[in-house]
């Protein structure tokens, strides 16, 4: 109890450190969202002035970032100036839908590696494990986002299997049945998502399969072998609990690149997330929402690291004390 | 000390075709304006030769310019992969220089350089790189350099930090004390080379991270700038064609798969080769 409540707090340090540094260097960055409407020359003198005192943004960087820290406290990130409403507003929308889209490709792609490992450990250096391990080496040396391109050329655009772009079919979705829609959401999760998972499943499987190759040799394996068990059942029973827990730590560290290729994903993919969110902030200068999409994706990869952290120490193989 | 490593990796096999891979792709980079059979930049016909499918005089096709992608490949490999090892080779200098000075700088040099890495390790690299460069305007590919290496050198500085606190209490880093050696004959000339192997682990992992940060970074149009060909922005250009042009997405996206793959490998192989010899001793 006391670790967690130590991870927790290191987290949230973890947060504040890059809410703040992220906040000091958005200061040195050039214009805002009034730079392109009002810093024209036919614009009168003044008027860039009022606006920018209006919202805000005549305030010295030291005031601002108490307002700004304190409003975070109360749950309000600003006013995104491009899209009209509060940025809080905004990451509700996009937030779920990154979730949503992570969430489904770890679970997957998780599921998926340890079952590749499985089978490449059950048939050590015979064909299985060699075509495998060489598909597993070729997900990890493409980034998620060409092989998102591909996806996209040949699923997508050439076979037309799957949509290419967007949360949701065309038309009148949202006056069709809830399971309909739920199916089209679906679909058109299915090529960010499945890409994702592709990635995922490659990096774990790598690991896992090493992590299960590793305990092949340990007393208890040959004892199980020796009651006569299945060499699955050998695999599934006792060797996998006891390689699954570093798997899961080393999926933490990798989760911070991976919420990075997600943001990729989303942008390729047209996934109305805080990716896509990050990437429409920054062509439109508005600085506030760069702020919170940069601080909720580093949010996303800390909690997601400190879960893994936590279970991967629950999961860690405990030896009885000895009396 | 760390001789024999380097040794038994050129004895391994699949070690030896990763690194032939890597030393193609870095020689087909230095040569690439005596290779490629166009100039990057000439568009001979934007008419008739617009988006050519592969041929025998365009062996990777043409893209929408009617420029010839082979040598646009060759010559963004030149960018690509020198801003991938520029950006590697500062990554690692630093993190060693800083996970040395952790290991060996006292209590206060390690609560400083650990609370860094700690905190910056877990934040998304990609995203913070391509916040900072949109937001700082576009940058020159020296810039993109510094940008990039200078926010990779974390997992180096912590294994290096780890490697030394794991050697100095040796005796024959005791020895050199009690011969009198100064701090910096010790890491120069004892824990360094001894950790020579486990560096080199994390320079090929930093090479297989930063190509495809690069790439990235170029394909959403904030790293290197056209008429500059990188693999990223050769991608960048192929996407209005996907249903239309395969040539212009799967020769840069093999470009870079290749590359990453085999300092992939290579990283695998070293830590394998490590790993032997630490059981063996």
């Amino acid at each position: 109890m006391r670790r967690l409540v130590a991870r927790v707090l290191h987290a949230a340090a973890i947060c504040t450190v890059v809410a703040t540094s992220v906040f000091v260097l958005l200061q040195f960055a050039p214009g805002d969202p009034f730079a392109s409407a009002l810093d024209g020359s036919d614009v009168p003198p003044g008027v860039g002035a009022e606006w920018r005192a209006r919202y805000g943004f005549d305030l010295p960087p030291g005031e601002r970032f108490i307002r700004w820290s304190g409003a975070l406290v109360h749950g309000q990130l600003g006013y995104s100036a491009s899209r009209h409403r509060t940025v809080a507003g905004v990451v509700t929308d996009a937030m779920p839908r990154t979730v949503l889209l992570v969430g489904v490709a770890l679970v997957i792609g998780f599921a998926a590696g340890i079952a590749i490992a499985m089978i490449q450990a059950r048939h050590h250096r015979r064909w299985p494990d060699r075509v495998l391990g060489a598909l597993t080496l070729g997900g990890v040396a493409m980034p998620e986002f060409l092989l998102g391109l591909l996806a996209m050329t040949w699923l997508g655009a050439r076979w037309r299997l799957f949509p290419v772009a967007g949360l949701a079919s065309l038309g009148d979705v949202a006056t069709w049945p809830l399971w309909e829609r739920a199916i089209d959401l679906l679909w058109h999760l299915a090529l960010p998502a499945g890409v994702l998972a592709v990635s995922i499943a490659a990096r774990v499987a790598r690991h896992q399969r090493a992590a299960l190759l590793g305990v092949l040799h340990e007393d208890y394996i040959r004892t199980a072998r020796a009651k006569g068990l299945g060499e699955w059942d050998v695999l599934w029973r006792h060797a996998l609990p006891n390689a699954i827990g570093p798997v899961i730590a080393l999926l933490g560290l990798a989760l911070p690149a991976l919420v990075g290729g997600a943001v990729l994903i989303e942008r390729i993919f047209g996934w109305p997330g805080m990716g896509l969110t990050l990437f429409d902030a920054l062509l439109a200068r508005d600085y506030p929402l760069v702020l919170a999409a940069v601080l909720m994706t580093t949010i996303v990869a800390v909690v997601a690291r400190t879960l893994a952290d936590g279970i991967a120490e629950w999961m860690a193989p405990h030896r009885a004390p000895v009396s | 000390m760390a001789a024999p490593t380097w040794h038994r990796l050129r004895d391994d096999r699949t070690a030896r075709t990763a690194a032939a891979v890597l030393g193609a792709a870095v020689l087909a980079a230095l040569f690439a304006p005596w290779l490629a059979p166009f100039d990057p930049t000439l568009q001979p016909d934007p008419i008739a030769l617009r988006l050519m499918p592969p041929t025998w005089q365009h062996p990777f096709g043409t893209d929408a310019f009617s420029r010839d992608v082979l040598s646009r490949v060759l010559h963004g490999a030149r960018v690509s992969l020198g801003v991938a090892v520029g950006a590697m080779l500062l990554s690692v200098t630093l993190g060693a220089a800083l996970g040395a000075l952790a290991a060996v700088g006292g209590r206060w040099a390690d609560a400083a350089v650990s609370g860094v890495v700690d905190v910056f390790i877990a934040m998304p690299r990609l995203v913070v790189v391509i916040a900072l460069v949109a937001t700082f305007g576009t940058l020159s590919p020296w810039w993109l350099v510094v940008l990039i290496g200078g926010s990779g050198w974390l997992t180096t500085a912590r294994i290096v930090r780890a490697e030394f606190r794991d050697q100095s209490p040796r005796e024959y880093v005791l020895a050199a004390r009690a011969l009198g050696a100064s701090r910096w004959r010790i890491i120069w000339q004892h824990l360094l080379p001894a950790v020579a192997p486990q560096i080199a682990v994390t320079a090929a992992l930093a090479l297989a991270t930063v190509i495809p940060l690069e790439a990235a970074l170029s394909f959403v149009g904030f790293g290197i700038q056209p008429p500059l060909a990188s693999w990223g922005n050769i991608l960048l250009d192929g996407t209005d064609y996907l249903t239309t042009a395969w040539w212009l997405v799967v020769f840069p996206v093999a470009a870079v798969t290749l590359t990453v793959g085999s300092a992939l490998v290579l990283a695998d192989r070293l830590r394998a080769v490590i790993a032997d010899e630490q059981r063996a001793r």
